[in-house]
């Protein structure tokens, strides 16, 4: 499953804090023709290092899919910082 | 119907296990077998999900630094893939280059020799790593679950 929502939070002992709540299916959507036009180019990359590109859209499929449930949790002094990918 | 099956109803018809004692221990061999049929095999391991990697330690002013990450054991597959589509033109230089580091630190790392299977192999056997190390100010967990 692609990674769909990014949630940022950060906490100050001040009692500031930052909550984000990030939607990356638009970030998707918005990189989609991007995506669509460096396609060829990369299909012609491929071709003259002879390699097969499938292997490498797979490999590339996997690990963006793969980032859904990435967590991150730092607590330093008085911040207290917290990053998810879900 | 399998053995176990076939045993306790055995000794309940032979009168040794009241009915109740034998819906007991019915019970009780079906429970995991559901379980590991839900896994693909009988007494199988649920397959690690996530690395997690704790830290504990202090900063260059001796400030209390805490991290925890989570990362999905999906993207260290995908992470470890990626070394196999590089191009042939690229492994060439990139294992000179490690082959000099290699001699420098000692640690010989061959790119050319990782293939899928073997791969997937170590991810799985990640998830019965568990590393701890403490140095004087720092701690560090790493383990998979």
């Amino acid at each position: 499953m692609i990674p769909m929502t990014a949630t940022i939070y950060v906490q100050r002992s001040s009692g500031k804090s930052l909550h984000l709540w990030i939607p990356l299916i638009l970030l998707w959507v918005l990189l989609l023709p991007l995506v669509v036009l460096i396609a060829p180019l990369f299909l012609i990359a491929c071709a003259l290092l002879k390699t097969n590109p499938i292997p490498m859209i797979a490999a590339f499929w996997q690990t963006f899919s793969g980032l859904s449930g990435t967590n991150a949790e730092i607590h330093h002094q008085r911040t207290h910082l917290v990053f998810r990918i879900s | 119907m399998n053995e176990d099956r076939r045993r306790i109803l055995d000794m309940l018809a032979a009168g040794q296990i009241s009915a109740a004692e034998a819906e007991r221990l019915l019970n009780a061999i079906e429970a995991p077998a559901a379980g590991s049929a839900a896994l693909g095999e009988p007494g199988a391991k649920p397959k690690p999900k996530y690395l997690r990697i704790f830290v504990e330690g202090e900063d260059k002013r001796g400030v209390p630094l805490n991290v925890n990450v989570r990362v999905p054991m999906q993207l260290l597959r995908a992470g470890v893939k990626l070394s196999s589509i590089l191009p042939t033109q690229a492994r060439g230089p990139i294992a000179e280059a490690l082959r000099e580091k290699a001699n420098e630190s000692g640690m010989h790392i061959d790119l050319t020799s990782i293939k899928p299977e073997n791969l997937e192999e170590l991810v799985e056997s990640l998830g019965d790593l568990t590393m701890n190390v403490d140095s004087d100010n720092t701690k560090v967990r790493l383990f998979c679950e």
